[in-house]
């Protein structure tokens, strides 16, 4: 009886510490009295362990299914002709696929500007949201002086405020400095820890630092090493998977955001490569208002033309991702996020 | 002047908060005074800059006359009420199935991380324009319902099927960064309390609902404010697109900012509300509190 309890518990509750009973009842299981019964325990419990562990991929399979659906729709859809698309029988696999719509794409959105534009700010601000994030992280975490615990409690209310409550001061403030379609509202902010979600990026950093055991530094102070040089040669070599989680998050969402650069940057030229997919969604979707015959002939705007734009435009993403959710994944669990 | 190691620190601290401090002036105090200052005054001349007093007027004709303001308000609290637990129990749930996994854990996490990476704005509205809940929906249940002999639409229409399946994907776009949190959270439970737990002769359920849970209370609450916030101020929340619509095209800035300033107290008040009555069943082990 208690060994099917056992293995019910073992089963579901956790897979590792499963396998560890196994091999020591394999070795008393001769010096028993009645070695049958035992292994007809341990059979069942094995059945229902591999059981449990079908029945756990098969349903993670299909989450996994449900999530790149979009993708797959994409790449799927981007690949066929306009004629494929209105035909039902054509599901998933284009017969005759063809890259004219990835032609049509790059050259209404001007990809490449767009791609150089999105490039560029986004690495600034990668830049400047890790450096700087990682020394005020630092700053909120460690060294004790008046009004830190005021000014973190500053830092946790202006993380809900929303963009569009801030948006007309700002825009009154850039235009009077004349840097409306310029890139430095994109670029200069997170400099001072005030990207998109900057506030988040210094949570994870002051968590980070947190986390870590005081005692490194204090041998460091009893050395006469300087709060900045603790910080610059000791805790920022030891803060690579925060560095790494929040290059990736402020890569993400700065590369995502449409919010601000449409607020500062009202240029077509200079559109951000977010923006000009959201201009040619909108295009879309208001040519699909008015009659389906004007543009359903052109064939420069379709729902395949449509998918290529949006595939173009998270394709630099996707391939960084693809290198680095390795190193992300394994990060993550270190940056003691949650603590 | 010789600083003792106490000011050395303090002044140091100083130095590393001084950047975002300088930031905070500009780009958030300074913006956030004047949007508040705005929404009370009228701009008689827009070149010159002159402004005159008006009061509470914007915020009445908000409540009052604005047919796009309470509407949209209303559907976004709606949407927040019902996505937010459905993203947190669906984060909790794929999070408790991926601890489970050995193997392949790596590239599974790598998955369900995408709609963060993808999820853009644009790439959003992409897919809801093209109706892409509905094509899941279809392409899941198509072959299955065709060996039964019948039409997905005359079965699955009007069902809770068709519901949530709909809902799923504007779910999924939401809950990736939730499940990395909820995953940290699990791997810090310590495994030795489950252990205790068997040995006394809990079933799994049990020790879900008296360790795990608990354990796991704080991890909920900063998941659900994450939550909250990511669904009350992404871009294509009809809400924010409304405001940057009547500010930046509409060139009614006093007026924009009135509805900021209005949007921002119901998103303040909600979050107030629900970490209110969410902390009185946070259980902290250990020294924090």
């Amino acid at each position: 009886m208690s060994a099917t309890v056992n293995g019910t518990v073992n089963g579901t509750v956790n897979g590792t510490a499963a396998g560890l009973p196994a091999p020591s009842g394999a070795e008393s299981a001769p010096a028993r009295p009645r070695p049958r019964r035992v292994s007809r325990y341990r059979l069942r419990r094995n059945v229902t362990r591999v059981l449990g562990k079908i029945l756990l991929w098969v349903v993670l399979i299909n989450f996994t299914y449900v999530f790149l659906f979009p993708l797959i729709y994409m790449m799927a859809t981007s690949v066929k002709t306009l004629t494929e698309i209105n035909n039902p029988s054509i599901v998933w696999i284009s017969r005759e696929p063809s890259l004219q719509a990835f032609r049509f794409a790059s050259s209404i959105i001007d990809y490449f500007r767009g791609l150089w534009i999105s490039t560029s700010v986004s690495a600034a601000a990668v830049l400047g949201q890790t450096c700087v994030g990682a020394m005020v992280g630092y700053g909120f975490a460690r060294p004790r002086f008046p009004g830190r615990e005021f000014l973190f409690w500053i830092l946790l209310f202006t993380i809900i405020v929303p963009l569009p409550t801030l948006a007309v001061p700002l825009y009154l403030f850039y235009s009077k400095l004349d840097l409306i379609n310029t890139f430095m509202p994109l670029i200069v902010p997170p400099f001072l820890g005030w990207g998109v979600r900057g506030g988040m990026i210094l949570i994870v950093f002051r968590q980070f630092f947190r986390g870590l055991p005081s005692e490194l530094e204090d041998a460091a102070y009893v050395d006469g090493a300087s709060p900045f040089r603790v910080f610059w040669q000791i805790m920022l070599p030891l803060a690579k998977p925060a560095i790494l989680v929040v290059m990736l998050f402020t890569l993400v969402w700065t590369w995502n955001d449409t919010l601000l650069p449409g607020l500062v940057i009202n240029d077509t030229a200079a559109y951000t490569l977010g923006q000009r997919m959201e201009n040619y969604a909108q295009l879309f979707t208001q040519a699909r208002h008015s009659s389906a015959q004007t543009w359903s002939t052109s064939g420069e705007i379709g729902e395949n033309v449509l998918m290529s734009v949006t595939l173009l435009g998270i394709l630099p993403l996707l391939i960084i991702y693809i290198f680095t959710q390795r190193y992300f994944t394994q990060s993550i669990d270190r940056t003691g996020l949650v603590e | 002047m010789k600083l003792t190691l106490k000011q050395q620190q303090s002044l140091w601290g100083y130095i590393f908060v001084s950047p975002w401090v300088l930031g905070l002036a500009l780009l958030f105090a300074w913006p956030l005074g004047r949007s508040l200052m705005l929404s009370f005054q009228r701009v008689t001349d827009l070149f010159q800059w002159q402004t005159e007093w008006v009061g509470l007027d914007h915020y009445r004709q908000i409540f009052t006359e604005d047919i796009v303001f309470t509407p949209v308000l209303l559907d976004t609290l709606e949407n927040v009420a019902i996505d937010v637990p459905l993203i947190l129990v669906f984060s909790l749930l794929l999070a408790l199935l991926l601890t489970g996994v050995g193997r392949g854990q790596t590239f599974l996490r790598a998955v369900f991380f995408l709609p963060v990476v993808i999820g853009s704005a644009g790439v959003i509205q992409h897919m809801l324009s093209v109706g892409v809940g509905d094509q899941l929906l279809m392409s899941t249940l198509e072959p299955l319902m065709q060996g039964m002999g019948a039409e997905v639409d005359s079965v699955v229409e009007g069902t809770p099927i068709q519901w949530i399946v709909t809902r799923l994907t504007a779910i999924i776009w939401f809950s990736g960064v939730e499940i990395l949190f909820f995953i940290a959270g699990l791997n810090s439970i310590p495994t030795s309390l489950y252990e205790a737990a068997r040995v006394d002769g809990a079933s799994p359920w049990e020790s879900f609902w008296k360790i795990t849970l608990p354990m796991l209370s704080p991890v909920i609450l900063l998941v659900t404010i994450y939550a909250m916030i990511d669904q009350l101020t992404f871009p294509e929340n009809p809400m924010i697109k409304y405001i940057m619509q009547v500010g930046v095209r509409g060139q009614q800035l006093e007026y924009a900012s009135a509805l900021g300033m209005a949007y921002f107290f119901v998103v303040f008040v909600q979050i107030a509300l629900v970490v209110r009555i969410m902390s009185k069943f946070v259980f902290y082990a250990g020294e924090k509190s």
